[in-house]
């Protein structure tokens, strides 16, 4: 599977252009960093490499990208539900029944540092958890492209690095993933850097 | 071990159950409101109805709906006491008058007249049974003798009519026949019970639903042929009109549309106990949950807590109606559910449109909001 953006440019009404004639190819395995200030347009590129905004210059091409997944600047769970549910989820959304869902959850959780969370409810993580918990349940969606979006920008330091520990997980999976960040410990875990605020090719 | 390629309704119902057990569903929330919401509707629905048939019950009982027919020596006893198997007739008996009178031993200087009757017309007075033989006597007269039913009463003789030699008479039944507005005919005499096989002056028909000119054409019937010109049918108590049609008044009832309330209501609930999940949902979506399957979870938690908020309106409904005894009326059971089963498919209803609008999209536009 392979993902290329080609001249990408896109500006609001009442923006400047945030980005323009940027080329890139992203290939599966790796995790690419999308980097710039705050408001120079990493979640709309994101939106746009998940086909969600169409750009106003370029296209994306994409080959054998059929599930994306997304993790957002802050999580988003069902309070009552266990960490095991939230993982198990996608996981039964793709054939497994509970038993090898859970059996595979728990692995998973294990890999992003939840192990002992597994049983807790939702409401009962903290920031970094929860973040944690999000990228181990975009993972089980087994997606062949993987957006994350500033995924340490509510944490403190000390949590924020218990998730950038975990994003070199990301790497060597069957999957694309981008991951749009400001934190320089985040970046050191990216394969690949994309700057905003240079221009491409 | 082989894979399906999307969840498999067990999963959809395990999810359900665990939405359900955990809280997420907040079914004890919604079957309240439920029951408070469309309760409030179907109780005011049955109240409704039970004022109608109140006024029913009542219009049958001041004997609004019971008409004479009159006609000296010309009423044939057989054939008004047949119109007791009419359908739609719920007693038929014929009345004549005797020239003897009683005297009971507790009030010698009032003689009481005594008339005949046929054995059904003691069901048109409302007697639950044809009574057994002996003397009929209304209310206020078994009151002021103390007589009861089933009881023999002390009479000065000479006792006329059968059994010279007994000093006393058998009280078969005690009628009510109260001052509220009906002709005073039978307020004081004693009925005695003679067979049907011979002519009378009047005969007794008790009908419903209340229909006068369907009376008249079955009391005339009765009719020996000859007198029949002066014969007259009247309503014997016009205190409460003439007109009285129970179903047009059900029909017309003030809460006869109220059902649409609970449909609205219901639909309501539905759709907000699944938009306040709709991130959940989405998230759900996002995660590769088929629509349709989510929609399938979504009213399994939804037939959890509408099935319990329709068990308990149905049974404060049942309740209502047995308190009325509306079941006497034509009215059935189900007529009384219509409320309730109406909600339960708009709350339903409102689930199901709910889920099946919410989109994946949902997640972003709110995380972008944030
Ligand atoms: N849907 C939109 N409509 C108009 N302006 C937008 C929209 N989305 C983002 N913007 C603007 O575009 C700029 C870049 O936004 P964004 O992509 O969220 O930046 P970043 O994620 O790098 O912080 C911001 O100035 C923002 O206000
Ligand atoms: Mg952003």
């Amino acid at each position: 599977m392979l993902m290329r953006g080609v001249g990408l440019g896109h500006w609001f009404p009442a923006t400047a252009a945030l980005f323009s004639r940027l080329s890139f190819e992203l290939a599966s395995g790796k995790v690419y960093g999308l980097i710039g200030p705050s408001g120079s347009g990493k979640s709309t590129l994101l939106s746009i490499l998940a086909g969600w905004i169409e750009p106003k210059e370029g296209k994306v091409e994409k080959e054998g990208i059929a599930a994306i997944a997304w993790v957002a600047q802050h999580p988003f769970g069902v309070g009552k539900r266990s960490v095991l549910d939230h993982v198990s989820l996608p996981l039964m959304c793709r054939g497994a029944d509970r038993a090898s869902a859970e059996r595979e959850a728990s692995e998973l959780l294990e890999q992003f540092g939840l192990a002992e969370a597994k049983d807790r409810n939702f409401s009962a993580l903290s920031g970094g958890e929860g973040q944690r918990l999000m990228l181990a349940r975009a993972v089980a969606k087994a997606p062949q492209l993987l957006l994350v979006d500033e995924p340490t920008a509510g944490l403190d330091r000390r949590t924020a690095a218990s998730v950038n520990e975990r994003m070199g997980q990301l790497s060597h999976r069957n999957m694309i993933v981008v991951v749009a960040t400001h934190d320089e410990a985040t970046m050191s875990a990216c394969d690949e850097l994309i700057d905003l605020n240079k221009e491409c090719g | 071990m082989k894979r399906l390629s999307t969840l498999s309704w067990v999963g959809v119902l395990s999810e359900a159950d665990r939405n359900i057990s955990s809280g997420v569903t907040r079914g004890p929330i919604w079957a309240a409101l439920f029951f408070v919401l469309v309760g409030l509707c179907a109780c005011a629905d049955v109240l409704a109805v039970g004022t109608v048939a109140t006024e029913a019950r009542e219009y049958l009982q001041v004997g609004a709906s019971t008409f004479v027919l009159k006609s000296d020596r010309a009423v044939d006893g057989r054939t008004c006491e047949n119109l007791g198997n009419v359908t739609g007739v719920l007693g038929a008996g014929a009345l004549r008058s005797t020239s003897q009178t009683l005297v009971f031993a507790a009030t010698p200087s009032s003689p009481v007249p005594i008339m005949e009757s046929t054995p059904g017309l003691g069901t048109v007075l409302g007697l639950a049974h044809k009574p057994a033989d002996g003397l009929l006597v209304p209310r206020s007269l078994a009151d002021s003798l103390g007589l009861t039913k089933g009881g023999n009463a002390p009479v000065l003789p000479p006792m006329p009519g059968r059994s010279a030699e007994s000093n006393e008479v058998k009280i078969a039944g005690v009628y009510e026949y109260p001052e509220d507005g009906r002709s005073r005919d039978l307020g004081y005499l004693a009925l005695a019970q003679v067979p049907g096989a011979d002519v009378f002056d009047s005969c007794w028909l008790k009908l419903w639903p209340p229909d006068p000119e369907y009376a008249s054409s079955l009391l005339r019937t009765a009719l020996t042929s000859r007198k029949a010109q002066d014969a007259t049918v009247r309503q014997l108590n016009s205190s409460r009109g003439l007109e009285f049609n129970p179903s047009s008044q059900y029909e017309r009832r003030p809460t006869r549309y109220i059902w649409i309330i609970g449909l609205l209501g219901g639909f309501g609930l539905g759709t907000v106990s699944a938009r306040t999940r709709k991130l959940e949902l989405a998230s759900n979506l996002h995660a590769g949950y088929p629509k349709r399957r989510l929609e399938g979870q979504m009213l399994l938690e939804g037939g959890f807590w509408v099935m319990s908020g329709t068990l308990l309106v149905s049974a404060a409904v049942v309740y209502l109606n047995r308190l009325y005894g509306l079941g006497l009326w034509g009215i059935s059971a189900l007529g009384g559910m219509k409320v309730p089963l109406c909600a339960a498919l708009g709350a339903l209803a409102g689930v199901w449109l709910a889920t099946h609008t919410t989109r994946e999209e949902a997640l972003f536009s709110y995380f972008k909001e944030r």
